[in-house]
């Protein structure tokens, strides 16, 4: 009976580990990108993702996701630098729908788009990577930022958060996907990541859990809140230009339209934010692309979400398909990219510290 | 605590080990008592003493029960009991209802009544209806009173069923808790695992993810297209069935575990032919309970088809109101009351029940259109919903996939209670695939389970 059930817990397992890569998303460990130095997904690995959406991505050169354009590149054609979080990165989509692959189809093969977004990244990441960019042999024309959350700029200046962690690259090496999901479930609650923490203490509970949290919707921005968040940005924006003088587009994509307990919200809540920042970006000649009426417009007489997904929610969440066609057709038509490629002047741009 | 936290399974693995140590009887009930006091304890400490208190009156209103021999006497004792049980549920759970239902009269009058911020005690209405059970049976002289304070207030207490049933008899609990310590048996230990397990997998992976999806859609059908609605529908059919048949499968197999029987809940309700079988088959102890404890004292069907209906109708719309201190509850026990009593006037006429086909589905109509009032928090949200079920108004096509899965998995659940593999569904120990399925499920608990927290849905009642 022993050596019956030993067989059958082997063989149930060997049915979940082979039917794993249908739900579970890969791990993939990283490696130093020299050219961006940082911390990228392993050139030519596959990551796939069994969240809210259901993809797989083509991990390309320099750390690339998704369909990148091949190494050196094309010198006829327009070349964007790609900067954002996980919600630019797009691993929720194949790579024919990403950002990148639908600029150049839309283009009609003009611009080729580099993909260097990465989830979890901000603007302390993306300024180092852009000098490092510079100093390689990558020809690029312009920086485009997808900007969705303002998080991501509202920063204070810090060190870019990239940090190896060697453990975390042999685990992702050398165990299966499955595994290392199964270990994190049970180590780590589900609403934040953290590890988990076991209660044995009677209740009532009175620590701020999030059943009582309040929704980012209803929080009320205190006005000196306001006040730093621009000078934040202000800072943050500058060091770019000082950074780089490659023409900058800013894409701004809010979480707006949102499905927020059943009601559609339409109005950004940082409305007032965005146009501190248009007068900051005029100042220094950034140009920024306002996508909030497409994305509206999606929503009013198609009845496409441009965020969520089957497998999620609708009006929630990441950029689906329908978000980057829509972020990819600005992109395309932006008339800056007219006049470009410039790309016997680009190369020779160097930042200045 | 609930269940499905590690926190109750750790927990769980303790009070398994110290109790089968335990070779007395009281010692072992005196571990179960403190454990399950613990167990209720995790949630709010302080309502412990609501729980003491109802054990203590039942206890003691019992007693005189027995012990007094004029009828009369019996009688007051019994309404010492009722009013104090229902005085205590009638607050924590209707006082704010009544008065906001009330207020319009109220205000009229030029009065403003307001409400007070009460906290409802988890499990008050299971536990509640457990004490009741118990000394209407004494004065029914259908069972003695219990001289053991300790073998009583575990069977009011103990946490497998204290919070969310299933609500089990005195005669069926307490002959068990006062007879001899049961005997380790490992068949019944698997028995009993195998139905946490099953329970595990129901809440977790099937009523969560149709959880996921109802919630949304339910919170604003308008937005949805018509199949979208419908899918959400369906779906709160499948979610609330597997939260409880779930928490049921869960509570029994815990009894188990440690010794005990409990009677079964749930009987794969959406087989039923008709809404009377249909209430044979869900909630099964509220349904008996109710069933002896209202509709036959409230004369049953002894007294006319009129009466009949009258009575049906005032037994569903309190075991509506007994869900929750709400409209949509009332008017959902209102819904199966009429629907019982149409379906008797049918069968009165024809002289036999309708084919299995009709039968089936117009209960399963009846049903679904009853989860839409039971879900709903108020009947202008039931409105909408409806209106998007039988108008296909345009709006998001939503389909999830885990959620259209988990639909599948209830129809293939069914399908195969109904038919013979409803023995393999037992996993019993000495089958080749038994451990298989057992490592699957157990590793499917631990990676596909939603990474949020959702409580049982019956906790709230």
């Amino acid at each position: 009976m022993i050596l019956r059930w030993t067989i059958g817990c082997i063989a149930g397992l060997l049915i979940i580990a082979v039917t794993s890569p249908c739900f579970v998303r890969s791990y993939t460990p990283r490696v130093v990108q020299p050219q961006r130095n940082a911390l990228t997904l392993q050139p030519g690995a596959e990551y796939r993702w069994r969240s809210e959406g259901y993809a797989n991505t083509q991990i390309g050169p320099l750390g690339m996701p998704g369909a990148s354009p091949p190494l050196p590149l094309n010198p006829s054609t327009v070349h964007l630098a790609l900067w954002g979080d996980s919600q630019a990165e797009g691993v929720c989509v194949a790579d024919d729908q990403k950002i990148a692959a639908q600029t150049h189809h839309l283009s009609a093969e003009r611009i080729d788009v580099l993909p260097f977004a990465r989830s979890g990244d901000d603007c302390n990441d993306w300024l180092p990577q852009i000098t490092s960019l510079q100093r390689s042999s990558i020809k690029l024309d312009a920086h485009v930022f997808l900007l969705v959350e303002w998080s991501d700029w509202c920063q204070p200046v810090r060190q870019p958060s990239s940090i190896t962690d060697q453990q975390f690259d042999w685990v992702a090496e050398q165990l299966p996907a499955f595994l290392i999901q199964a270990t994190r479930n049970v180590l780590t609650t589900g609403t934040d990541n953290q590890f988990r923490r076991l209660r044995f203490r009677p209740g009532p509970i009175t620590s701020n859990s999030s059943a009582t949290a309040v929704a980012p919707a209803a929080v009320t921005e205190q006005p000196d809140q306001w006040t730093s968040r621009v000078a934040m940005l202000a800072v943050q924006l500058a060091r770019l230009k000082h950074q780089t003088r490659l023409p900058c587009i800013f894409l701004y994509a809010p979480l707006s339209p949102a499905i927020i307990n059943g009601d559609i919200l339409w109005d950004d809540p940082d409305d007032d934010l965005f146009q501190a920042m248009q007068s900051i970006a005029a100042e220094l000649g950034f140009d920024v692309v306002d996508l909030r009426h497409q994305m509206q417009q999606s929503v009013r007489t198609g009845k496409q979400w441009p965020r969520g997904f089957h497998n999620g929610q609708f009006g929630v969440g990441h950029y689906n398909a329908v978000g980057y066609r829509i972020i990819s057709a600005a992109l395309a038509a932006h008339p800056r990219l007219d006049a470009l490629p410039l790309t016997s002047t680009a190369n020779t741009v160097t930042a200045e510290r | 605590m609930q269940f499905t936290q590690i926190e109750f399974l750790l927990f769980l693995a303790l009070v398994l080990t110290i109790a089968w140590q335990c070779r007395q009887r009281h010692s072992r009930n005196l571990v179960l008592l403190l454990a399950s006091y613990y167990f209720y304890s995790y949630w709010d400490y302080r309502f412990c003493g609501l729980l003491l208190f109802s054990t203590a009156v039942d206890f003691v209103v019992a007693k005189k029960i027995q012990t007094t021999p004029a009828r009369r006497s019996k009688r007051c004792w019994l309404v010492v009991s009722l009013s104090s049980n229902l005085g205590v549920l009638g607050f924590f759970k209707y006082f704010n209802f009544f008065i906001e239902s009330a207020a319009p009269l109220v205000q009229s009058l030029g009065w403003n009544p307001g409400t007070l911020d009460i906290i409802l005690p988890v499990g008050i209405s299971f536990y509640t209806f457990q004490t009741l059970s118990y000394t209407i049976d004494v004065y029914r002289g259908k069972i003695d009173a219990t001289d053991s304070l300790l073998d009583f207030a575990l069977y009011v207490a103990f946490f497998p069923q204290l919070v969310a049933g299933p609500i089990v008899r005195a005669s069926e609990l307490l002959p068990q808790l006062s007879g001899n310590v049961p005997h380790w048996s490992s068949r019944r230990f698997y028995g009993g695992f195998q139905m946490v397990l099953r329970g595990l997998v129901k809440k977790v992976l099937l009523a969560d993810r149709l959880g996921e999806m109802v919630d949304v859609v339910f919170a604003g059908p308008e937005l949805y297209d018509g199949w979208t609605v419908w899918l959400a529908v369906i779906g709160y059919a499948g979610q609330i069935y597997y939260d409880f048949s779930g928490y049921s499968d869960i509570a029994i197999g815990i009894a188990k575990m440690l010794g005990f029987r409990f009677p079964v809940n749930f009987r794969h309700p959406y087989l039923a032919g008709s809404v009377t079988e249909f209430w044979r088959r869900w909630h099964m102890t509220l349904s008996r309970w109710l069933r002896d404890y209202l509709y036959i004292p409230l004369g049953g069907s002894r007294h006319g088809s009129m009466r009949t209906a009258i009575n049906l109708i005032i037994t569903m719309l309190l075991g509506g109101l007994w869900h929750g201190a709400a409209w949509t509850f009332v008017l959902w026990g209102l819904w199966h009351g009429v629907a019982l009593v149409v379906e008797r006037w049918l069968r009165s006429l024809s002289g036999r029940a309708s084919p299995f086909c009709l039968g089936h589905l117009s209960t399963l109509a009846v049903v679904g259109v009853g989860w839409v009032l039971f879900r709903c928090d108020s009947l202008q949200d039931c409105w909408l919903v409806v209106q998007q079920l039988v108008f296909w108004s345009p709006g998001i096509g939503w389909y999830p996939p885990l959620a259209i899965a988990a639909v599948g998995c209830m129809v293939a659940d069914h399908i195969a209670w109904s038919t013979r593999l409803r023995r393999v569904m037992r996993l019993r120990f000495d089958r080749w695939y038994a451990p298989v399925v057992t490592t699957i499920m157990i590793a499917c608990l631990i990676l596909y389970a939603p990474r949020g927290f959702a409580p049982f849905v019956y906790f709230q009642f």
